[in-house]
Parts: C-alpha cells; sequence; structure tokens
C-alpha cells in the first residue's frame, strides 16, 4: 500500500520517467493457458492481494483478454467460496 | 441436440450424516436424466474464504457429467430445494460432448489417475528415506538435550 503512495507521488514532476521499468508479459500468453480453472486456486491467488482484492493489469501486466478471464473466473471461485470477497475481520481471519 | 458437458460444483454444510444420501440421490438423478458421470471428486470438508449461512466450513462436491441442458436444469432445481447445498455452480465444460468425446475423456482421466499414483509411490519411496534421516537427527538432539 505504501510502495503505491510513493509511486503515484514521484511522478507528479513533469515526465521524469521511471528509471528502470521491467517489460511485463502476460503469464497466461507465454503458457498457452486460454481457459483459467476457477478451481485451481494456486494460480488465482497470485493475481489477488491480501485483502482478497484482483491485482490489476498495470501491476500484473496480463494482457486484456486474459485478465478479463481471469476476472470472471476470480469471480467464480468467489461465488463459490473459495477466495474471499475481501479480508476477514481480524477475529475469524480467513483471508487466506 | 448435442449432449454436453457439464461440471457442478456443490457447496453443502459441513456436517456430513446424510453425505451419502446426497450422493446417491445426485447420482440417481444423473442416471435417470441419462447422464454420464465422467468425474466425481469429494474435496472434504474445506475453510470457505467467508461465512456461509454462518458456517466457516463447509463440504464441497464435484461432479464432471455428460448430459442435455434439461438433466442441468433438473439438477440444479433439486438442489435449490434442498437446505443442506449452500451454494451450487454448473458450468459447460463442451456444448457438444458425444460418446466418442466421453470414453476419450475418461480414458484421459484413468491415465492421469495413474500418472499420478506413479507419481506418488515415487514419492513415497524418496518420503520414507527422508522420514529416515528425521527420526535420526530428532533422536540425536534429544540426545544433545539429555547431556
Amino acid at each position: 500500500m505504501n510502495d503505491n503512495a510513493e509511486d503515484k507521488n514521484p511522478r507528479r514532476p513533469r515526465g521524469k520517467k521511471r528509471l528502470f521499468h521491467r517489460r511485463k508479459v502476460c503469464r497466461f500468453c507465454v503458457d498457452h493457458i486460454n481457459d483459467i480453472d476457477y478451481k485451481d486456486l494456486k494460480t488465482l491467488r497470485n493475481f489477488v492481494t491480501e485483502r482478497g482484492k484482483i491485482v490489476p493489469r498495470r501491476i500484473s501486466g496480463n494482457c486484456a483478454k486474459h485478465q478479463r478471464l481471469l476476472t470472471q473466473t476470480i469471480m467464480r471461485a468467489r461465488l463459490m467460496a473459495l477466495l474471499p470477497y475481501t479480508a476477514m475481520t481480524p477475529s475469524s481471519g480467513g483471508a487466506n | 441436440m448435442h449432449p454436453r458437458r457439464y461440471e457442478t460444483l456443490i457447496l453443502l454444510a459441513p456436517n456430513q450424516d446424510s453425505l451419502e444420501t446426497f450422493k446417491n440421490k445426485v447420482e440417481g438423478l444423473l442416471a435417470a436424466g441419462g447422464g454420464q458421470i465422467v468425474r466425481f471428486e469429494d474435496w472434504g470438508r474445506r475453510r470457505l474464504a467467508y461465512p456461509v449461512q454462518k458456517e466457516t466450513y463447509g463440504h464441497y462436491l464435484l461432479y464432471d457429467y455428460q448430459g442435455g441442458p434439461a438433466l442441468a436444469a433438473e439438477l440444479e432445481r433439486n438442489l435449490k430445494i434442498d437446505e443442506k447445498v449452500f451454494k451450487y455452480l454448473t458450468l459447460v465444460l463442451a456444448k457438444k460432448f458425444t460418446a466418442e468425446d466421453l470414453a476419450a475423456a475418461q480414458e484421459k482421466l484413468l491415465a492421469e489417475a495413474a500418472r499420478r499414483e506413479s507419481e506418488k509411490a515415487r514419492r513415497e519411496e524418496a518420503g520414507s528415506d527422508d522420514g529416515g534421516e528425521d527420526e535420526a537427527e530428532t533422536e540425536a538432539e534429544a540426545a544433545d538435550d539429555e547431556e
């Protein structure tokens, strides 16, 4: 979370590009995966934050097609209580 | 109308008293509707990502079957009635799933199961060796403690 805030602010002063930017490649394109299984939690966990939010494309580097697919898949997993919609309250601690 | 391949994941209440009857009921429904079970998985009791009907655990069953749309609808109708069913999700895996596809899918599953078995056996062999070492270590540690 903090990283994000720091990331945004220094970018404001005009056009100073980030010093290094790693070219991100869509993982699903690389592996030629065209259907993501909502039961495959190992994979899905990689694209969900600790709070249970879906990691945005600009972070994960997914292509548009696979991000759409992934979003739908994560929503299915959420529906079946395999993934959380949101982080639990600390007492129940069911986030992971 | 081509038969399709469906996959239904069912989330049940965690207490398993009537699990067998439930399984029999579903299997009976599928058989009555002319369906063929391709794969069945019992995931057992699992922790839910969030409480459902105030329960933190649930029992998951996965049915992968061949059948027409009417069969899937009938199954869903019955799941809706059953109070033990918290949630369910049906997906169409293939819109055209003929008897040949069914045989091929089953063969593939069998082959996969066999491969997993052999892998497991291999791992167990390796694992038993590791286990022996671990025991030796703990014994050595215990000896150290005594000193």
